[in-house]
């Protein structure tokens, strides 16, 4: 008996102008964790798209427990034991916790008129339990946590009895206590037989959890290694093909005096938030998902409405009623959403970068198009957007590509107090390495920076000061020299520092 | 067929417009009179001017039902005011003033109470409507043959241009023009495109939403006062069917009704399309339903067309294809 469960041979796919996969030959054994890594583009969803059969290769085979197929589709790849939990949730916020598990196991084993609900929720305990969570099968969906709705999809995977279950970006939206909590489940799984391929850009969570790790470039398998005969930096050689330099730039210039002060800031979730930033310092914010970070910076950016407190920039109390008003008193943010929030998909680059300084591309109420192509221009080249043309609509260009337009569009304002919320979720390793030299490099030239970020690596990389939030309120403050992992996590779950 | 598709998108409904043109003019002679070109553009002025205004609405991702029922209200009005031989500058401000504040109305509803336009707007079209009603007192109002309102319908500009049809002409160019120039028509798109994005710019999309509101009841009520110039009467009923007849020029021309996309000038061209459609079949006295059934199959068959369009992209361009679905 074969060790594989699953081997692609020579899968190619073409797009026009663009080999999406190039010859990939790629095997998962039976019962492991199976790592893929590779920067945006480099053909990980392409590959992981043939496996479920939602889309058709050119070339090559599949083998699959021992049967040949020349590839499968959608309903096939179910039927034959494959999920994939994707990046976005592909769930129903309005039903219930064993709704979502169960609606769709096969048949109608609750019932074929009217559900069996008391029978249906047990079984979704049940199989809660066998992943080793616990769950409340009457709760909906949309009450849950992300960390918590991602656990009802691969509860969901668990009840259609996957044996190869397929997880893409799984950590991205989670906080590490949710992430250490799906890296049980995963290794539960492991144990109950089912081969999972993990993909995922945070290289710590490939060393954690995987047997193996492929990586990808440019659509072809770089290479396939052990992952304990492995490391960092070589798995980072490989996904960028070059050495990494050193990835947080050092401060050079010291900070200046004090931009912006909150005092006792209260509401849209947050209590008595009070800090003080200074000119040319960056300043992390960190935190568990939901303690309040992007809600303090919503409130900052008059983009939600304060209860009580006050905001002062350089010494003149301003009441942020607007983003518009922000916006002029020199304060920007790039938000975490990128997608949903950060830009418009359907316009055009250029478009993007001018629209949140429209009034100064614009004569008197007319916009300026040749003003707006210079600014565009401009910013393209000092963050290396990568595109073809300005007139490109922002949804063709990579998820690096595009967070670089949406802080263009900040910078652009010429805002001096510039807040990052998440700047690096989703994006392959190099623009993450562009993102981080451009936040100093802003610092250095006096621009006051925020960063609130799931990432510690880069909270402490980058940041001069950190203070923590916990459940909406003040949790501490690090210094520079105070600054550790162990520091902030002891803050952020509610402990004294 | 790609490019085929991408062709079509461009000028797509310009060769349907010449086709017709074409046809008609070739089997109709009632058709191609001088007289009957009048006809068209007094036809389509009226919808046209009004499709303008609705198009500031859908670009910016919501829609209006209410059109036809604020026109109605605007309409009895005025021919109130002009019953009582008011004068005819402050009946034509009061009547543009009543269909600005409709529909200004709509636009702080949609603020306030954030639930989809389609239910306040059904809501706000049966209010406008019955109190057309109440002021007309359930009657057609006219007995003001007189008035000079009618100059719109009557007066020709070189014999052949109705002075209704020139209003078409300076309102689609306001309407283009600060859709495709202005920095407001820019935020007229963000909001469309995505409401939440566009607030973090820093867009006061409230406030924008409202002026959108404005701007198109400027429109309607332009609208209304070259409807009541060609009628000379006013009921409550009167423009019933607008709301569906402007959706639907604005979607032959392209003009999304998710928003965000789309173009006044297409909002234009669909009237056009649908003008000379209706008046070549009138003059060739084609059935009415018949003319409805075909002018349904039309914006079916651009639907259709603009779903091949979408399916080719998503299945040519993998990133595309997956930053759609990443947005939906």
């Amino acid at each position: 008996m074969s060790e594989y469960i699953l081997e692609m041979r020579n899968i190619t796919k073409t797009y026009p102008g663009v080999k999406a996969l190039d010859d990939v030959s790629l095997s998962i054994k039976k019962g492991e964790v199976h790592a893929i890594v590779g920067e945006n583009g480099a053909g990980k969803s392409t590959f992981i798209k043939v496996i479920t059969g939602a889309i058709t290769p050119d070339s090559g085979s599949i083998v699959y427990k021992e049967k040949q197929y020349a590839h499968f589709n959608p309903q096939q790849a179910k039927h034959l034991g494959i999920g994939c939990i994707y990046q976005e949730f592909n769930n129903f916020p309005g039903l219930t916790v064993a709704e979502n598990i169960l609606t769709f196991s096969e048949g109608y084993k609750y019932g074929r008129y009217k559900i069996n609900y008391s029978r249906m929720q047990k079984d979704a305990t049940a199989i809660a339990e066998r992943i080793g969570v616990k769950l409340d099968p009457k709760k909906l969906v949309s009450e849950l946590s992300v960390g918590m709705q991602q656990i009802v999809e691969i509860a969901r995977a668990v009840a259609e009895n996957v044996e190869l279950l397929i997880m893409d970006e799984p950590s991205a939206p989670l906080t590490n206590n949710e992430i250490d909590c799906m890296m049980d489940i995963v290794k539960e799984l492991k144990k109950q037989g089912t081969a999972i391929i993990y993909i995922s850009h945070r290289l710590n969570e490939v060393f954690r959890i995987s047997d193996r790790v492929s990586v990808m470039m440019d659509g072809k398998l770089v290479t396939t290694l052990n992952t304990s005969q492995t490391n960092h930096d070589e798995l980072v050689r490989h996904m960028i093909g070059r050495e990494l330099k050193k990835t947080f730039p050092p401060r050079v210039t010291p900070v200046g005096d004090p931009v912006l002060k909150v005092e006792g800031l209260t509401g849209n979730g947050v209590e008595d938030i009070s800090f003080t930033l200074n000119k040319g310092e960056s300043l992390g914010f960190a935190g568990l998902r939901g303690c309040g970070r992007t809600d303090t910076m919503q409130l900052i950016y008059g983009a939600a409405h304060k209860e009580a407190g006050t905001i002062l920039l350089h010494g003149k109390p301003i009441d942020m009623k607007s983003t518009a008003i922000a916006l002029d008193n020199g304060v920007g943010l790039i938000p975490e959403d990128r997608k949903r929030h950060g830009g418009l998909l359907n316009q055009s680059i250029a478009w993007n970068i001018t629209l949140s300084s429209l009034k100064k591309v614009s004569r008197g109420l007319v916009v300026n198009t040749k003003k707006e192509k210079e600014i565009a221009q401009t910013y393209k080249e000092r963050l290396a957007i990568k595109t073809p043309s300005l007139a490109q609509s922002l949804k063709n260009l990579s998820g690096g590509n595009q967070q670089k337009v949406v802080v263009a569009k900040v910078l652009a304002t010429n805002a001096d107090i510039i807040i990052f919320d998440e700047p690096t979720r989703g994006i392959d390793v190099k623009a993450k390495q562009e993102i981080y030299d451009l936040i100093r490099e802003l610092s250095e030239n006096g621009k006051s920076i925020i960063m609130i970020s799931s990432e510690m690596e880069e909270v402490i990389g980058l940041s001069d000061r950190v203070i923590v939030l916990h459940e909406g309120r003040m949790a501490g403050e690090l210094s520079r020299n105070e600054l550790s992992q162990e520091a902030i996590l002891r803050l952020a779950s509610g402990q004294p520092a | 067929m790609e490019t085929a598709l991408k062709l079509w998108k461009k000028v797509g409904m310009w060769f349907v417009l010449l086709v017709l043109v074409i046809i008609f003019t070739s089997i109709s002679p009632a058709f191609r009179t001088v007289g009957n070109f009048g006809n068209i553009l007094k036809q389509i002025s009226i919808l046209g001017v009004a499709a303008v205004g609705i198009s500031f609405v859908l670009i910016s991702g919501s829609v209006d039902l209410s059109i036809g029922s604020i026109i109605a209200l605007e309409i009895v009005i005025m021919a109130k005011m002009l019953q009582a031989k008011m004068p005819l500058a402050l009946v034509i401000i009061v009547g543009m003033l009543v269909a600005a504040i409709c529909s200004t109305i709509n636009g702080l509803l949609a603020n306030t109470l954030k639930i989809p336009a389609f239910t306040i707007t059904l809501a706000t079209m049966n209010i406008y409507q019955g109190t057309a009603w109440l002021i007309s007192g359930g009657k057609v109002l006219g007995g003001f043959i007189t008035s000079k309102i009618s100059v719109f319908a009557t007066k020709y500009l070189f014999g052949f241009m109705p002075l209704m049809g020139l209003v078409l002409i300076l309102s689609s160019i306001a309407g283009i023009y600060i859709l495709s120039k202005t920095y407001f028509g820019r935020h007229v798109y963000a909001i469309g495109g995505n409401r939440e994005a566009a607030r973090l710019a820093g867009i006061n999309t409230n406030r924008t939403v409202v002026y959108i509101h404005i701007i198109a009841g400027f429109f309607y009520g332009i609208a209304g006062v070259l409807y009541l110039s060609r009628t000379m009467s006013a009921t409550g009923s009167a423009c019933a069917n607008y709301a569906f007849q402007c959706i639907t020029a604005a979607c032959l021309g392209g003009v999304s009704t998710n928003g965000g996309e789309g173009k006044a000038s297409g909002a234009i061209l669909g009237v056009l399309v649908i003008g000379i459609f209706s008046n070549g079949m009138g003059v060739m006295g084609v059935n009415d339903f018949v003319q409805q059934v075909i002018q349904g199959g039309i914006l079916l068959f651009a639907l259709f067309v603009e779903f091949l369009q979408k399916r080719v992209v998503m299945s040519d361009k993998p990133q595309e294809a997956n930053a759609l679905k990443a947005s939906a």
